[in-house]
């Protein structure tokens, strides 16, 4: 075949494969959400599945970093296992934010929250509760789950955004924004947007309502000169104590709450933690920290940066790839 | 009102000593003078010490970028028996 054949060829193929793409956005995956969730969620396994197979780059950084920071605790066979489950998790959690469409019951019916009384105990206390979580599981979703329930909860978030994406790709993510990482219509407070982050925290918690925070992510470039060093899988994390600091002002409780999806893909457990009891918070970040610790060291799958190794450097749990040494 | 102000911010915010001494009209939302939880610390030492309460809708950059910006607000906002107190 000539030259021009063959490259006549494989534009076929990308145009082909960009309108499978398209189609899948378009129609099947958000009628996925729509299916009996038996159905639902082993559709997602199965694209999980797929995913593993095909996505041989994503596959690969998980294993490699998992052997990069859990080392020889984790075996070959079971680094390859957590890759899979990974890849599953994320269709998964596709499927959750797909449930939390209208009053979201058809997703919240799914999870069983232990430690609600914990919360209920606190807002009687009136001063409100802050709920530390991790990028763990259904992370997007979590804090959604208690909005759906009635539960007055805002988030500390980053508004996803990308400026650059296709029509149908801004789309996805406004109703992403709109009805899913709002929980139900409440905005979110973005920690990027001027110097008023804490005080808008403090401001929730002082209306005794539910305040919601993500407390592993690597810090922005701008904030990484606040960032405090604290334990974490072995290592030291630099990760940002302010949130906690707002607690600490505001007088209020600080808990743990992870959502954890059951072996039958569809149930999860989303779980409270007691008060976390720390003087500074430093301490406090650093014990919130070991619970989550002990949740992914469990449940490594449900945790988000295995696949992002530049976030992993950032958070310093990975040392930056050594330069080649040339001859 | 100045100067206890620039007091607050200058002992017990700024971590950086090098941008010392503050002066009312130093910018303070640009600069990395005071962080997002030192200025919460800033609206609640406002609302202790002269008695007011400052809205959600208040805490924009025009209300906070300097220190006479602050004293501004505050006083349009102080209970007006406490003005001459401030």
């Amino acid at each position: 075949m000539s030259m021009r054949g063959a490259r006549g060829l494989r534009a076929l193929a990308a145009r082909v494969r960009r309108l499978v793409a398209y189609a899948y956005q378009v129609g099947i995956a958000p009628a996925v959400g729509y299916l009996p969730a038996p159905l639902a969620y082993t559709i997602a396994c199965l694209r999980g599945d797929w995913r593993y197979h095909r996505d041989v780059t994503t596959r690969e950084r998980i294993v490699d970093n998992l052997g990069a920071v859990l080392g020889e605790q984790v075996s070959p066979g079971d680094r390859l296992r957590i890759a899979r489950e990974y890849c599953r998790l994320h269709y998964c959690a596709a499927v959750d934010e797909l449930r939390l469409r209208s009053s979201g019951r058809s997703w919240t019916r799914l999870v069983e929250v232990r430690g609600l009384d914990r919360v209920e105990r606190a807002l009687a206390a009136g001063r409100g509760a802050l709920l530390c979580t991790a990028h763990f599981g259904s992370y997007r979703a979590c804090f959604s789950l208690l909005g759906a329930r009635g539960w007055p909860i805002t988030a500390i978030k980053r508004e996803v955004d990308e400026p650059g994406a296709s029509w149908l790709r801004q789309r996805s993510l406004r109703v992403y924004n709109e009805r899913v990482a709002r929980h139900m219509h409440r905005p979110n407070i973005n920690p990027t947007e001027g110097r008023f982050a804490a005080t808008q925290a403090a401001r929730v918690l002082q209306r005794n309502e539910l305040l919601g925070v993500y407390i592993d992510p690597p810090a922005l470039p701008a904030d990484r000169e606040r960032t405090v060093a604290s334990d974490f899988l072995g290592r030291q994390a630099n990760v940002l104590s302010g949130i906690m600091a707002v607690a600490q002002r505001t007088g209020c409780p600080v808990f743990v709450a992870l959502l954890y999806r059951s072996a039958d893909w569809r149930h999860q457990v989303f779980e409270i933690s007691p008060p976390v009891s720390a003087g500074d918070p430093a301490a406090a970040l650093r014990q919130c920290l070991a619970y989550v610790e002990t949740a992914v060291r469990a449940h490594p799958a449900h945790w988000l940066y295995w696949a992002r190794t530049d976030d992993l450097i950032d958070l310093g749990l990975l040392s930056p790839e050594p330069a080649s040494v040339a001859g | 009102m100045e100067h206890a102000i620039i007091d607050y911010i200058s002992e017990e915010l700024v971590s950086d000593p090098e941008v010392l001494p503050l002066h009312a009209d130093t910018p303070l939302m640009d600069s990395n003078i005071i962080d997002s939880v030192a200025f919460l610390n800033l609206v609640m030492f406002l609302e202790e010490r002269f008695g007011i309460a400052v809205a959600d809708s208040d805490l924009t950059r025009q209300n906070f970028e300097s220190v006479n910006a602050i004293c501004a607000y505050v006083r349009s906002h102080v209970p007006a028996g406490d003005r001459k107190a401030s």
